[in-house]
């Protein structure tokens, strides 16, 4: 009986006024339910005012104008871009485009470039529209993009970019459309491209005697000898091999010594891949390269150059506008950089330097094919180019660019010996199975940086049918 | 006046008090009668309905994802980015096959295993010290939980410099002491036990919640009454503190069991996988897998696996732990 009074006391009739908490509770009820359909619609970076560029994902940069002036057409077009750098867009935030096409209205998304491939994927297989271009670091994976049908040919493109405007078609260097030439056929354009190269301590190397350039890739093991002998309980030379972070110094090397590659795969038993190996097997197991460099990402091997605990590094030319921050630690006093020799033991070019390009691509089933195409154009204008340069961007494969005196301005470093490097450079050996060429190179160069017993033609012999297989 | 059914309840529990009591919750000895003022009215669907949106929700945002990729990883696309073609198992017959996945369980059980023997003794360690604080020392209790609200990849960052054999402050310390710091991050065995440090240190603040959370509900009078019968310090937390700790013990260990065998962070920030394997959890075997092999399926399918892994682990904690169930 007290339950069933309790009970009663509980219900309310049902012409009591109702609680005010039950229309917040409605309310938010509403909110919760209009945020899960705008999850599920479309996720399109939300536009911003001119100017407010943002470096994080997501965000976004709007210009818009009025009536469009370009060759195009009138109407007025929206295009969506994305970038795995913030910096790979101009300072400009692309004010100067809007400015010539004002009919254009231009946003820029920053996405991971860990994973850029996928979430393309993903976003086509949910049945999302993709952006109009695409500016990602993923040039030895152009294949795949291609492959998976993402990128269209830019055959039309580019000819339609030379019949319109050739002066600045001109200007670029033939590996900006080389390097993403399938069978001949243009997909993208890798108009910059960042290329590995030799920092060293200036105190180190004076205290040692050593001159640069080098002329081979004997010489400079024969400076880290020579470090260790001035300074013994010290670290030489450093690379990053944490895993998976990436073997570059490795295929720089392995591409210096002239080692040929077949796609992504490099042939590990040749006499140049023999030798690329055997000159990190000498630098381990000599002490000149430290076995902490296995855990090493960037960070760690930059942070030991930088706070002068290592001699020499070898790291992308990028780099170099870090190491200019650094407070205390002066260019051209207290260090400098050089190219990677291309000879084994001297005289005449064994192998080539790799770039790693930075390509400019109108992704598959954009609606606006012209304008997302005279993206490209701006992206390679000179100001442009220089600007971004500033900004922490790469090199540029680019004439007018690469030679102007306001290059020198922003990267003193930028001497003719590296120009020259950069300039008759190849690109990195591609293939859609370079994520897994990559991470058996790792395994190996993890051997070889930690210390083994193995020779370099045991090693070889050990992982060629790996690669083969991948 | 007593009403009937109270009464009856009443002589039951004299003749079966424990089993009473154990069942009670489960299923009354008489349906209620029908209640005429109900909306409803009592019947059995009448729970299931008003579940029935919260299970519906549910499942559209937790269930479905998970058979999706469960369907998913028995497909195959044979390049990447073209339809996908049926396979069935053989995603999984390569998985079984690999040795790489092999290694991958190996390395995945030290992970497992040693981050619950040390998560669960510095758990309860910190636990019971924590427990013990009286006063204004007991803000300590909120300041447990600091790690939690870090991100694990921030502070697997954190751990990577802090073990840095060259600038680490670790290895500043043992210097101190004259001695040489080893090259935490490059040995391999070094380097699980760096990464387990790590994964711990992540997680240990839900399993001091949940723990100290436990020790707060033990009746005080247990512990008093086996003073008052002589028990040292060590018989009660044996025989009448961890007993009635288990329910907690075992939500920390499902907790803490699930955490490290899903988690890919704290790995990939701090090691990735490396050096030479050593830290290749089966978690980073998917990441490497879907992102560098762009094996799509095929890292469905050791997700797949690490959910069934997960579920059988979990019903093993759990019958394990029934052994020690205790009411107070």
């Amino acid at each position: 009986m007290i339950l069933r009074a309790r009970r009663d006391a509980r219900s309310e009739p049902s012409d009591q006024p109702s609680h005010p908490g039950r229309k917040y509770r409605g309310l938010a009820f509403l909110l919760v339910m209009g945020l899960i359909i705008a999850a599920c619609g479309d996720s399109t970076p939300a536009s911003t005012t001119a100017g407010g560029a943002t470096t994080t994902a997501g965000d976004g940069v709007t210009t818009t104008g009025g009536t469009s002036t370009s060759a195009c057409g009138d109407d007025p077009v929206e295009l969506l871009i994305w970038v795995t750098r913030p910096y790979y867009i101009p300072p400009d935030d692309f004010q100067s485009f809007t400015a010539e096409y004002p009919n254009v209205t231009v946003t820029f998304d920053v996405q991971s470039n860990d994973d850029i491939l996928q979430q393309l994927l993903l976003r086509r297989d949910a049945g999302q529209p993709l952006p109009d271009v695409l500016g990602a670091e993923d040039s030895f994976l152009i294949e795949a993009f291609v492959e998976a049908g993402l990128i269209p040919s830019h055959d039309d493109i580019a000819t339609t970019w030379q019949e319109e405007d050739p002066e600045s078609y001109d200007r670029l260097l033939p590996l900006v459309w080389d390097e993403t030439s399938l069978d001949g056929v243009k997909y993208g354009a890798s108009i910059t491209a960042n290329f590995d190269v030799l920092y060293y301590n200036q105190e180190w190397f004076d205290e040692a005697s050593v001159t640069v350039p080098f002329d081979s890739l004997d010489a400079v093991l024969d400076a880290m000898r020579d470090m260790k002998a001035a300074r013994p309980d010290s670290i030489p030379f450093t690379v990053q091999a944490k895993a998976g972070d990436g073997v570059t110094s490795l295929k720089t090397v392995l591409a210096a010594a002239g080692t040929p590659f077949d796609g992504a795969v490099p042939d590990l038993t040749s006499e140049a891949g023999i030798y690329g190996i055997n000159w990190f097997l000498q630098a381990a197991n000599e002490g000149l390269l430290p076995p902490d460099a296995i855990a090493w990402g960037e960070d760690e091997s930059r942070g030991a150059f930088v706070s002068g605990n290592a001699g020499l590094i070898l790291d992308g030319f990028t780099t170099a506008g870090d190491f200019n921050e650094a407070e205390g630690f002066d260019y051209p006093d207290q260090w400098n950089l050089t190219p990677v020799p291309l000879s084994q033991s001297g005289g005449g070019a064994d192998g080539v330097a790799l770039s790693a390009a930075r390509t400019w691509a109108v992704l598959d089933g954009t609606e606006n094919p012209c304008e997302a195409a005279l993206v490209l154009r701006y992206i390679a204008e000179t100001n442009n180019l220089i600007e971004a340069a500033g900004n922490g961007s790469v090199p540029m494969r680019q004439t007018e660019a690469i030679d102007s005196p306001d290059l020198l301005t922003i990267w003193p470093f930028f001497n003719e010996d590296l120009k020259a490097a950069y300039l008759g450079s190849s690109p990195t050996p591609a293939g859609p199975n370079a994520g897994d060429v990559e991470a058996i190179l790792e395994q190996m160069f993890g051997e070889i940086v930690v210390g083994t017993d193995k020779t370099a033609e045991e090693l070889a012999a050990e992982y060629q049918p790996q690669l083969d297989g991948a | 006046m007593v009403p009937e059914a109270e009464n009856k309840m009443t002589a039951t529990a004299t003749t079966k008090p424990r089993r009473r009591l154990k069942r009670l919750w489960q299923r009354p000895d008489k349906p209620p009668s029908r209640d005429n003022n109900a909306i409803i009215g009592h019947s059995k669907l009448t729970p299931y309905l008003f579940s029935l949106p919260a299970i519906i929700l549910v499942a559209a945002l937790l269930g479905f994802p998970v058979l999706y990729g469960m369907w998913q990883s028995l497909f195959r696309a044979p390049s990447l980015g073209k339809p996908v073609e049926w396979v069935g198992f053989e995603n999984y017959a390569e998985m079984f096959s690999s040795s790489a996945f092999w290694h991958s369980m190996n390395r995945t059980a030290i992970f497992v295993f040693g981050s619950l023997i040390l998560g669960t003794a510095l758990g309860l360690f910190f636990a019971f010290a924590l427990f013990r604080v009286l006063g204004k020392l007991r803000f300590l209790r909120a300041l447990a939980v600091a790690p939690y609200i870090i991100s694990n990849v921030a502070a697997a960052v954190m751990f990577r410099i802090l073990f840095n054999s060259q600038f680490g402050t670790v290895n500043r310390v043992i210097e101190f002491f004259g001695l040489d710091g080893p090259s935490w991050l490059a040995d391999p065995t070094l380097a699980m036990v760096v990464v387990i440090f790590t994964q711990v240190w992540t997680d240990l603040p839900l399993t001091i919640l949940l723990l100290l959370g436990g020790l707060m509900t033990i009746n005080k009078s247990y512990l008093d009454a086996a003073l008052v019968d002589g028990a040292t310090g060590w018989s009660r937390a044996r025989y009448i503190t961890m007993p009635l700790l288990a329910p907690q013990l075992l939500i920390s260990t499902v907790w803490l069991s699930y955490s490290t065998l899903t988690g890919l962070g704290v790995v990939l920030a701090l090691t990735g996988g490396g050096p030479l394997k050593a830290t290749q959890t089966m978690a980073m075997e998917m990441y490497t897998v879907a992102f560098r092999s762009l094996e799509f399926n095929q890292a469905l399918a050791i997700a797949t696996f690490i959910l069934i892994l997960n579920a059988l682990l979990t019903l093993g904690y759990v019958a394990i732990g029934r052994r020690f169930e205790y009411d107070q």
